[in-house]
């Protein structure tokens, strides 16, 4: 099966503090592979060496999206390849209007793809259509990025920039957090209609409840910074039975 | 610079002014205000005096004065030339006084109807000293929007002008001005007194851009119910020293005065915000508010804030001012970067959105625009 990514022997700090210790990871072309783990495991670590977050360094290894080592790309570089990650907390960017930020990076991506840009009429229509299909409220287009939104309508524009940017490789950094039930579910509904067999999915979670809305594929336990199981749903079961002890002590 | 000669008794109005300045001293580089301007430097200079004459003026849409000159005007505007006008006796910078002092004629504007008037300063001699002043007197009740602009074309000289405006009972002036200098050499210092009667309201709005030397010292005085509602855009680059400094008189009761800067700064530019809001005894209920905020594009630039309140009554309703100064929020530009906008384009982004509370305020999109277009082109 094609990989969509490969990730071998990553080491990364943060301030000097290695999290991650020699992660090795294949994530396969159109699955959806769950990354589980406890608190300091090295999930969000993970998941910022992969989008390029000067937070982190990445001291050794190497990750390999379409046949390139994109270690040291600058995040933009790699956004436009095609790498998007929903963030768990949004930033409110007060006075960037939300339609402005979305065409501009929109229009990057087109430009990078040898695409003409869409003209501001032609953007409105198509953020309109995915509007309607997200059941999100018109207003949003014309509000500041972000600001003043809800916990579920931050997480919403989350999906509704992925609609509209076509990421290929995403990365959901926790998006269950602070999500009711109804909410999570939107959430969810608007994933599993982007699942088309060729885009990769990374959901990064502490719990159970997103994957029974978004089926994984394979499921990932990260701990001490190393991956130490890869299988299936049943490893959700079995640490929903007994917790993280099952893969042996903290290291 | 040389000593100029004044004789006094060509100028008997003027005397009152000689005693005031001689109780001040003249400005130093210690002289508060102009403590982080760099004054030495621009008063160490050789250059010529040259005084402003009277020349026929050209109909125009918008007053034009060229060197403190005016060459243009509306037609049916009433402009006088007064050798001296009522002196702001309580002003703090001794610029002011020293502008009145060598300003041969005043230039009076009298703004007896709503409307709104633009005014362009023109700029084009090298080596000279030239001082000019404007006096601005809106009847009450009415309604005036003044847009002033600079256009600099000198190298190499110091312009000292002002503005002594008297805003009329009830009446609204919104005051736009927009100053723009590259050329390091050149130094302009606006000495400004504002007297706003009681109901009246003044709305300032500042854009000082580039790598000049500019330092306007507003002395602003508010009667009862009187509002002064100042806001300021500063943009500092290369050896750029860009500043704007106040003192605002509560006088009357239930005066509100509000102050928002948003100031940004790279390169090795400086920005000066100095402002000193007081309350004189009267001045009960009065609202106060600042609110001075700076982003730092680099390490270099450097910038100077000062926050400033003097209350002398025990009745206030509202005291509140801050100062920030930082650089741009590092996640808010990974976020934008993480959706494939340029690292360039995204510090653009969120400069334009810090800046975005003044122009939401303002309400001139038009403006905007070509703010953002000039801001763009020097940036």
């Amino acid at each position: 099966m094609k990989k969509s990514m490969e990730i071998r022997d990553l080491h990364g700090e943060i301030n000097g503090k290695e999290i991650l210790k020699g992660i090795d990871l294949d994530l396969l072309e159109g699955k959806v592979h769950a990354v589980m783990g406890p608190n300091g495991a090295g999930k969000s670590t993970l998941s910022k060496a992969i989008v390029g977050h000067p937070d982190v360094e990445v001291t050794k290894g190497e990750i390999i999206y379409k046949g390139e080592n994109i270690v040291g790309l600058e995040p933009e570089e790699r956004a436009l390849r095609g790498i998007f990650m929903a963030f768990q907390h949004p930033v409110e960017i007060p006075g960037v209007n939300n339609a402005y930020f979305l065409r501009t990076a929109l229009n990057a991506k087109r430009k990078f793809l040898g695409l003409p840009p869409l003209n501001a009429a032609e953007f409105l229509r198509l953020l309109r259509e995915k509007i309607r299909e997200l059941g999100m409220k018109e207003e949003m287009i014309q509000r500041s990025l972000n600001e003043g939104f809800s916990g579920g309508e931050k997480k919403l524009n989350e999906i509704l920039q992925m609609e509209i940017l076509q990421p290929d490789f995403v990365i959901l950094d926790e998006i269950d957090s602070g999500l009711d039930i109804d909410a999570l579910k939107r959430v969810s509904d608007a994933v599993n209609k982007m699942r088309d067999g060729k885009r990769t999915f990374m959901i990064i979670t502490h719990y159970r409840k997103i994957l029974d809305y978004i089926e994984p594929d394979y499921v990932h336990i990260l701990k001490g910074g190393q991956v130490l199981e890869t299988g299936g749903i049943e490893i959700v079961d079995a640490l929903e039975r007994e917790g993280y002890k099952i893969f042996g002590e903290e290291q | 610079m040389r000593p100029i000669d004044l004789d006094l008794n060509t100028f008997p109005e003027k005397k009152a002014i000689v005693q005031k300045l001689r109780s001040m001293g003249m400005p130093t580089p210690k002289t508060e205000h102009y403590r982080y301007f760099g004054i030495r430097p621009i008063l160490e200079r050789e250059y010529t005096l040259r005084l402003p004459e009277r020349v026929p003026v050209e109909a125009s849409d918008s007053i034009e004065i060229v060197d403190g000159v005016v060459t243009k005007a509306p037609e049916g505007l009433f402009i006088e030339y007064l050798p001296q006008v009522r002196v702001d006796d309580s002003h703090y910078d001794q610029v002011y006084y020293i502008n009145h002092l060598l300003t041969p004629m005043v230039v009076s504007i009298e703004l007896e109807e709503s409307g709104e008037l633009r005014i362009v300063h023109k700029f084009t001699q090298n080596n000279t000293f030239t001082p000019y002043r404007l006096k601005i007197s809106v009847s009450p009740k009415q309604k005036v929007k003044i847009l002033e602009e600079t256009v600099v074309v000198s190298e190499s000289s110091l312009y000292f002008y002002g503005y002594d405006m008297e805003i009329g009972e009830e009446s609204r002036v919104t005051f736009i001005s927009s100053r723009i200098t590259h050329i390091h050499q050149f130094a302009l210092f606006g000495s400004h007194s504002i007297s706003v009667g009681k109901g009246g309201e003044f709305h300032l709005y500042t854009f000082d851009l580039g790598s000049g030397r500019t330092i306007h010292n507003y002395h602003t005085i508010l009667h009862e119910k009187a509002l002064n509602d100042n806001n300021h855009i500063l943009f500092s680059k290369g050896e750029g020293r860009l500043g704007n400094t106040f003192h605002i008189e509560h006088r009357g009761k239930e005066s509100k005065s509000l102050q928002l800067s948003r100031n940004i700064l790279k390169d090795r530019g400086r920005g000066i915000f100095d402002g000193l809001l007081i309350v004189k005894n009267p001045a009960k209920y009065s609202s106060i508010f600042q609110d001075s905020r700076t982003i730092l594009l680099n390490s270099g630039p450097f910038m100077v804030s000062k926050p400033q309140m003097e209350i002398h009554t025990e009745f206030i309703t509202e005291a509140t001012h801050g100062s920030t100064t930082g650089h741009l929020d590092g996640e808010a530009l990974f976020y934008l970067r993480q959706r494939g906008i340029s690292l360039e384009e995204a510090k653009e982004m969120l400069v334009l959105s810090f800046l975005d509370e003044i122009f939401q305020k303002l309400g001139d999109e038009e403006f905007r625009r070509e703010f953002i277009t000039i801001y763009e082109e020097n940036r």
